[in-house]
């Protein structure tokens, strides 16, 4: 017999009571609970980084996080950042400046654009700053120049 | 995912208990999750039926004294990288973290969980072990304090029992002139280490001599290692033969002392070549640091 465990978890401030097995991860709970399914399941071992989400504001990937110990956090998944239905303006750059062309690893990759915008504030990065916080979300499209690009643009 | 249940004390009194209730039955201890989790996926074999999660006890910190500093096992990778303190005091700790995985994993992996999952690779080991690391364990409302020398006892293995807990890692605040370099064999900082080597060397500023070094290595022997060979050779020969030639001889015994293996990531003999290669310039660095 499983065991699931009643857990309340915030994604997007919306509060979610679920119940969830011990050994379910945050990605399947978003895309098979939720049906929050711009954070995408690709690798499964955190090294790919489609599935890069905020937790409490920090980038974390969703694959090696189990659903039942978030109780008491904030999640922010790509669905949480559009206002009123107007793109969050990283979305928009992103698609200004060609950043997108499968667009697999845009979620995880504009979640871990969202964590540097929280820690930096109004400070501009630089273009190090930027390598290093998407060094853990890979693109197979883009080369990964206009990503880079589409971060700056929005300064 | 093999299933199992969860547990969360919040004290450690509770932890206690659910030790003493749940250790036969089996118990694993979470901490990040980063190398857990994996393995989980990979059905390694774990026996375990109770996962006790240790975030609530309160063990992400790095507290500074005036001669020592502690570091909570459950702190995480980001907060040692950040941590101003450890920035100006012991940058060999932001330079190693900001060489591991991405930014994603080091918001959630810890110090103590890089240690305890005890690959032979793992970053942070020849670092603490070049400074000495005195390690905290809870054992059985137990504490006891161990060298960082004694905890690894091969690839995955430490001296902990399944019932015990790392809880701090404690190290001296260095009174001479020193510094320490990490350098690691890779493409990328989201690589394992083919070869790490940490080199923390000491000045007597009055005397105006090197009056200590420490090296050490990680991914070349079942565990990460001090090479206490090469170490007495430099204290014995700096003075006597050029910088160069002694640098070389050290490079030379290291690489003899290392026991590495061949696998995905390298052969043996391409390591031990690394290891000179790195040896000799972690020694050289640290060198030029010492004398700016």
């Amino acid at each position: 017999m499983s065991k699931y465990y009643p857990i309340k978890i915030n994604v997007n401030n919306n509060i979610y009571e679920l119940k969830v097995k011990a050994n379910e991860t945050l990605t399947d709970v978003l895309r098979n609970k939720l049906h929050l399914t711009a954070t995408k399941k690709s690798c499964g071992t955190g090294d790919c980084g489609s599935c890069t989400i905020l937790i409490d504001g920090l980038a974390v990937c969703s694959c090696l996080v189990l659903a039942v110990t978030l109780k008491g956090k904030e999640i922010t998944t790509l669905e949480g950042l559009n206002r009123n239905g107007k793109l969050h303006p990283i979305q928009k750059a992103f698609l200004e400046q060609g950043a997108v062309q499968c667009g697999f690893c845009t979620p995880g990759m504009i979640m871990s654009v969202m964590g540097l915008l929280g820690k930096i504030k109004d400070r501009i990065p630089t273009e190090e700053e930027i390598k290093e916080t998407i060094k853990g979300n890979l693109c197979r499209c883009t080369g990964y120049k206009k990503i880079i690009e589409a971060v700056k643009s929005i300064f | 995912m093999k299933e199992f249940e969860y547990l969360k004390p919040e004290s450690f009194d509770q932890l206690q208990n659910l030790i003493t209730r749940y250790e036969n039955a089996g118990i694993k201890f979470f901490a990040g999750g980063t190398d857990l989790i994996v393995q989980l996926k990979q059905n390694a074999n774990f026996n375990f039926k109770y996962l006790i999660d240790l975030e609530k006890l309160n063990l992400n910190y790095i507290e500074c004294y005036k001669n020592y500093l502690k570091i909570g096992a459950l702190t995480t990778l980001s907060n040692i990288e950040n941590n101003t303190f450890l920035k100006e005091n012991f940058p060999i700790f932001t330079s190693t973290t900001s060489k591991m995985a991405s930014i994603q994993i080091r918001n959630k992996a810890t110090i103590g969980g890089n240690l305890c999952n005890a690959a032979p690779s793992a970053d942070l080991a020849p670092p603490l072990l070049v400074l000495d690391a005195k390690l905290k364990i809870l054992s059985k409302e137990k504490e006891k304090v161990v060298s960082i020398e004694e905890f690894f006892l091969g690839p995955g293995r430490t001296i902990l029992s399944s019932s015990e807990i790392l809880k701090e890692i404690i190290l001296n605040i260095p009174r001479d002139e020193w510094t320490a370099v990490y350098i690691k064999s890779m493409r990328t900082s989201e690589d394992i280490a083919t070869v790490g080597v940490a080199v923390k060397l000491s000045k007597d500023k009055d005397k105006n001599e090197y009056n200590d070094i420490k090296i050490a290595l990680g991914a070349v022997a079942p565990t990460p290692i001090r090479i206490y060979k090469a170490e007495k050779f430099f204290l014995e020969n700096y003075r006597k033969q050029d910088k160069q030639s002694v640098v070389e001889e050290i490079a030379e015994i290291a690489a003899n002392e290392s026991k590495p293996i061949d696998d995905v990531r390298a052969s043996a003999d391409f390591r031990k070549v690394i290891v000179k290669k790195y040896i000799s310039r972690s020694i050289l660095l640290a060198l030029q640091k010492l004398s700016d």
